[in-house]
């Protein structure tokens, strides 16, 4: 049996290497007999961050076979809240400002580009149909930008996406997860020298890309997290193999962590703009 | 000759992915027709990867072809803008 148990708090950062760990040890459970027990009764809180990373695990072991019984959370608002986002296999009704997680995958010699366009597209038109129209820009661009690294770099077959907008809090929350090769692995498949995980991160973030001689590329994610932390005053966070940055409150910093993710998370989270934000001098 | 590309045809109202703006701008390159207008009516999205794309293709072609945009919003105009003035400030850092 695996035990969930994440700290009863907004951090992120704290609640991502918590996940990873629990990551791990459902792997090992699985790899004993085939099945798992999550234990969820003692869970206090679960940011979305953490919903998206557990959820892709357990659809991941599900498909290769795997027996998954979870036991819910006693609390009934935290239990309440996790049906809302869709926790834990996904594929919940959209309501309004809510997108719940939504996990998608390649079939052999399906289009990653065509399926990536079809899921996004549906998760524009709900942003476009109910989110404040100061947002939709904003959310468009970060979403998208993500949408188009997975697509053109993690050579994916699973892809998991997010986009939680609290009315009431003012905060939005989005995330895309996947288990494609991972920001390291493309620096090394494309030979570009990197210290450790947590330092391509950062070069990533620089812009220095895999497309090497190409103009204009590498942006994506580095005006991405401006757009997060300066436009909107947020956080951003990225995961990727074992390297982990954040930029939250103001600060930035990366660690190596002990164990990987197969996949790459990135996450966000910041307060809806009071008047229409103009995103432009955030992406030059 | 000139013809008349409806991008919302392809694309719906956003366009979002590098590679998918790449397979309709192919498309255009091989199209035997000198003048190309792209009708960017109901196009309410583009991204940045998706301009920038679309820039380098624009450059390359323009000696080729005559293209002319029509119908494009306010959002979509400032992103070719802004991804135009990308595009010259890396050429002349890279000269």
């Amino acid at each position: 049996m695996v035990k969930v148990i994440l700290s009863e708090s907004d951090d992120q950062k704290k609640q991502i290497e918590e996940c990873i760990k629990i990551i791990d040890e459902m792997s090992l459970e699985y790899s004993k007999d085939n099945k798992l027990v999550l234990d969820l009764s003692s869970l206090k809180w679960m940011l979305c961050c953490s919903a998206l990373l557990l959820s892709g695990k357990i659809v991941e072991l599900k498909n290769k076979g795997c027996k998954i019984s979870i036991i819910p959370p006693e609390k009934s608002d935290v239990s309440n809240y996790l049906t809302q986002l869709g926790f834990p296999l996904g594929g919940g009704k959209s309501k309004d400002t809510f997108i719940p997680i939504h996990h998608f995958f390649i079939k052999e010699g399906e289009d990653s580009t065509k399926l990536i366009e079809k899921e996004i597209g549906e998760i524009f038109k709900i942003i476009e149909k109910n989110f404040p129209s100061g947002l939709i820009n904003g959310v468009f661009y970060l979403v998208g930008e993500m949408a188009d690294n997975v697509d053109q770099h993690s050579k994916f077959t699973q892809g998991s996406v997010m986009v939680q907008f609290y009315n009431k809090k003012g905060h939005i929350d989005i995330a895309i997860l996947d288990n494609g090769i991972t920001i390291p692995g493309a620096y090394e498949k494309n030979n570009l020298e990197f210290r450790d995980d947590s330092q391509a991160l950062t070069k990533a973030l620089s812009g220095i890309s895999t497309k090497v001689g190409e103009l204009g590329r590498g942006k994506g994610l580095g005006t991405s997290k401006k757009l997060v932390t300066e436009g909107l005053k947020g956080d951003f966070y990225i995961l990727s193999r074992k390297g982990l940055y954040w930029a939250e409150n103001g600060k930035t910093g990366s660690k190596l962590l002990e164990k990987p993710l197969n996949g790459t998370l990135i996450c966000m989270r910041f307060k809806a703009p009071g008047k229409d934000l103009n995103i432009y001098p955030y992406i030059e | 000759m000139q013809k008349v590309f409806f991008l919302a045809d392809s694309f719906g109202n956003q366009i979002i992915t590098r590679n998918s703006i790449k397979l309709f701008l192919d498309k255009l390159s091989s199209a035997s027709n000198k003048e190309i207008i792209l009708d960017f009516n109901d196009i309410f999205f583009i991204s940045r990867s998706c301009a920038d794309e679309y820039i380098k293709w624009k450059i390359i072609s323009s000696s080729k072809k005559n293209i002319i945009e029509i119908n494009m919003n306010n959002e979509v105009r400032m992103m070719f803008k802004l991804v135009s003035l990308q595009y010259k400030r890396n050429l002349s850092l890279s000269a």
